[in-house]
């Protein structure tokens, strides 16, 4: 039986973040089809991959269909898999991509459908530290989160990628450019667009409001 | 008012998000010093900059190992599935040519040896379908095994 000893690679536990060398044994092991090395690979990044598309979808559940969908191109790709670059940088790609077909689909079915999801009513204050705010602060800015995430919704699929890469994934431009697999000049547009979206959304807002 | 100095909309969301290069952005810091109108659009990017929200999520152990035997299950799932496509494949491919050497045979001696290797792929065929069922069974008893994981 072919033997993995995936822990001596992990001496820091799934928690640390993998050296190069470590990850490039692992990804040699699974290739010669040691499930376990796989595994350990899925566990490395699972907890970015699903965040970068709960992040980019507000899905939870479907977040992680698209990351397994990733982890699973991976598998299938490791027999070509050049140790140019790590699996971290692969998977982001791969789940970004992933997730602009999403948003692509989803707002497609929309438009067609009227489709609403149940989890579109969600409070958004659930994942903000806003626990110790006082009751009438805590209604203030779940209306105002309310408007930012229709705003963030209403962005053009690549629009929504590249500010969520710029702002939750605090990557540089030149780096969301290289994932998104276009050039800076348009990522920059797209952020550019993206905000003066945004700001349009807010003022709206702020002229009901008045 | 704006004047040929004035920074565009999109040099000034380039700036709220730090991502100016060096001299422009000193250059842009010392424009905004002099142009009410200029900051007053940089501050409202600003604010747009400061409302949007950081969605924080962690996984526990017990997800990610979850996570992670799920995507290996469905791994080998993908795994078994693609072998059976190329079983199928190669299969028709070796019929398509037993058929194709039974019709461009010239004579009756070559349609006896024909059929004879007609039959001897059909055999062949079979024992790549027992195979497939196999693995067929295989995938059943995974997803049976998965569903009453599901229901704990």
């Amino acid at each position: 039986m072919y033997f993995c000893a995936v822990d001596t690679l992990l001496g820091g536990g799934y928690a640390q973040p993998m050296d190069a060398r470590s990850e490039s044994i692992l990804v040699d092991r699974a290739r010669e089809g040691c499930e376990q090395s796989f595994e350990a690979l899925v566990m490395q990044n699972s907890e970015k991959m699903i965040r970068l598309a709960w992040r980019m979808i507000g899905n939870r559940a479907d977040a992680e269909e698209i990351a397994q969908e990733a982890f699973l191109r991976l598998y299938t790709s490791l027999g070509t898999f050049r140790g140019d670059s790590r699996v971290g940088t692969w998977l982001y790609r791969t789940v970004s991509r992933l997730c602009i077909d999403y948003l692509r689909r989803e707002k497609l079915r929309r438009r067609l459908f009227f489709f609403k999801r149940e989890d579109d009513d969600f409070d958004p204050l659930q994942n903000t530290a806003a626990e110790d705010l006082p009751q009438d602060e805590r209604f203030i800015l779940r209306e105002d989160l309310r408007t930012v995430r229709r705003g963030i919704a209403s962005l053009s699929a690549r629009q929504r990628a590249v500010l969520t890469l710029r702002h939750q994934e605090q990557l540089p431009l030149r780096e969301i450019a290289a994932i998104l697999g276009v050039s800076e000049g348009s990522v920059k547009v797209h952020l550019h667009r993206a905000v003066q979206a945004l700001r349009a959304e807010l003022a709206k807002e702020n002229q009901h409001d008045e | 008012m704006t004047n040929k100095h004035c920074l565009s909309e999109q040099q000034l969301a380039l700036y709220v998000f730090g991502e100016l290069p060096g001299e422009q952005h000193r250059r842009a810091d010392a424009h905004l010093a002099d142009c009410p109108d200029c900051r007053r659009r940089q501050a409202s990017l600003a604010e747009v900059r400061a409302r949007l929200p950081r969605d924080e999520m962690e996984l526990s152990a017990a997800e990610e190992r979850q996570f992670a035997a799920r995507v290996a299950a469905a791994a080998q799932r993908r795994k078994a599935g693609s072998r059976l496509q190329a079983w199928g494949a190669a299969a028709t491919a070796v019929a398509a040519g037993a058929i194709a050497l039974a019709i461009f045979t010239p004579d009756n001696v070559t349609f006896e040896r024909a059929q004879q290797s007609r039959q001897q792929l059909a055999e062949i065929d079979l024992v790549e379908h027992m195979e497939m069922l196999e693995e067929l069974e295989l995938l059943e008893m995974m997803e049976l095994l998965e569903m009453l994981e599901g229901k704990g």
